[in-house]
């Protein structure tokens, strides 16, 4: 009986410890952020940030405040609004494209509401800029990419806010005019 | 394999016991530092003083003021007015916050917004809470906080080297 109980049980056990090292989460898993997902046109909050992205598009030029934006590549544009949730936090806006990860421009200055400073109750809209090379649409996870929004800087462990975009499938105008931030919801 | 689990029966109950237990033993070195780093705030009364990072502090006023009148119609203007006697100068600055939970049923913080609306602080009012020198002075700072949303609000005062300790000036 335990012969023919000790061979299975030490196959098993080998393959348990493959098991075991094959899905033990890597370092970017265990330490990856909590990300409430967002729709757009929906009110959701984070941790710490109450937000809305009303909506997004393409464009080959930007127009904000008199500063025109051209580029190589192509501007993703969202008009969104932001508040803080429990305190006065920052704003950081990424896009991520099958585990690339893009920037919102630092070339808009703080006339976007991302890299800005936002406090509980107290609104702001305008809009996040991201600089996106041409062949974006053409790379396999631009049907799922994924807009996050979160504390400027280190996002890992916290909670962030997402929203899935088809890139395929937005508008794609030749030039676009942004508002400056304002106070309050649209 | 009744007679089997008949047989392990105390093993098998010290396991659901000992499972747990060992699960709160892990967690115990980790959870009192935490405990112990969490804010612990001190109730002090408006015109009484409370010692703390080596100063002595006095709230002296504490007024929400109509946004409409100071050019920032979507939100109230607090307006904070300390006496900061600081008796064992330190190198560093004391931190201002407005804390309520009015309006949204958990408590919220805001920080000190000195140029976001038409409200300007006298000059005879400091600006600045820094506890680098000893002497008394009077600092002022406004807040913007939602507009009729919050009606009692509570000063925080905090400083980096006397954390947890916070004090809450009413």
């Amino acid at each position: 009986m335990r012969a023919r109980v000790a061979v299975p049980a030490g196959v098993g056990l080998v393959l348990l410890a493959f098991g075991a090292t094959l899905f033990t989460p890597t370092d970017e898993v265990r330490m990856a952020p909590f990300p409430v997902a967002a729709g757009i046109g929906e009110e959701v909050a984070s941790q710490h940030h109450v937000a809305t992205i009303h909506e997004v598009a393409l464009a080959d030029v930007v127009e904000l405040d008199g500063w025109r934006g051209t580029t190589s590549g192509v501007w993703l544009v969202a008009e969104a609004t932001l508040a803080g949730y429990v305190e006065r936090t920052t704003v950081g806006v990424d896009l991520f494209v099958d585990g690339v990860r893009f920037e919102s421009t630092p070339r808009a200055d703080s006339d976007t509401v991302d890299g800005r400073v936002v406090d509980p109750g107290l609104p702001v809209t305008g809009a996040i800029l991201l600089e996106l090379p041409r062949d974006i649409l053409d790379r396999p996870g631009a049907t799922s990419a994924v807009l996050r929004l979160g504390a400027a800087g280190d996002t890992r462990l916290d909670s962030v806010i997402e929203w899935r975009i088809d890139l395929t499938a937005l508008e794609h105008h030749a030039e676009v005019e942004l508002d400056r931030v304002r106070k309050g919801a649209p | 394999m009744s007679a089997w689990w008949r047989a392990n029966r105390w093993y098998l109950l010290a396991l659901l016991v000992l499972l747990p237990a060992s699960v709160v033993v892990a967690m115990i070195p980790r959870w009192f530092p935490y405990l112990e780093r969490q804010p612990a705030a001190e109730s002090v009364e408006r015109g009484d003083t409370a010692r703390y990072s080596g100063a002595d502090f006095t709230l002296t006023g504490l007024e929400v003021l109509d946004g409409d009148d100071w050019g920032v119609p979507e939100a109230d203007v607090v307006v904070a007015t300390l006496v900061v006697d600081v008796v064992e100068p330190v190198e560093t600055v004391c931190e201002l916050q407005v804390v309520s939970a009015e309006g949204a049923g958990f408590e919220r913080f805001w920080d000190e917004a000195p140029y976001s609306s038409d409200y300007d602080v006298p000059d005879e009012y400091e600006t600045r809470c820094s506890l680098a020198e000893a002497g008394s002075f009077d600092v002022r700072i406004p807040f913007l906080v939602p507009a009729d949303e919050v009606t009692e609000p509570v000063v925080q005062v905090t400083a980096w080297g006397s954390l947890p300790r916070v004090l809450r000036l009413h």
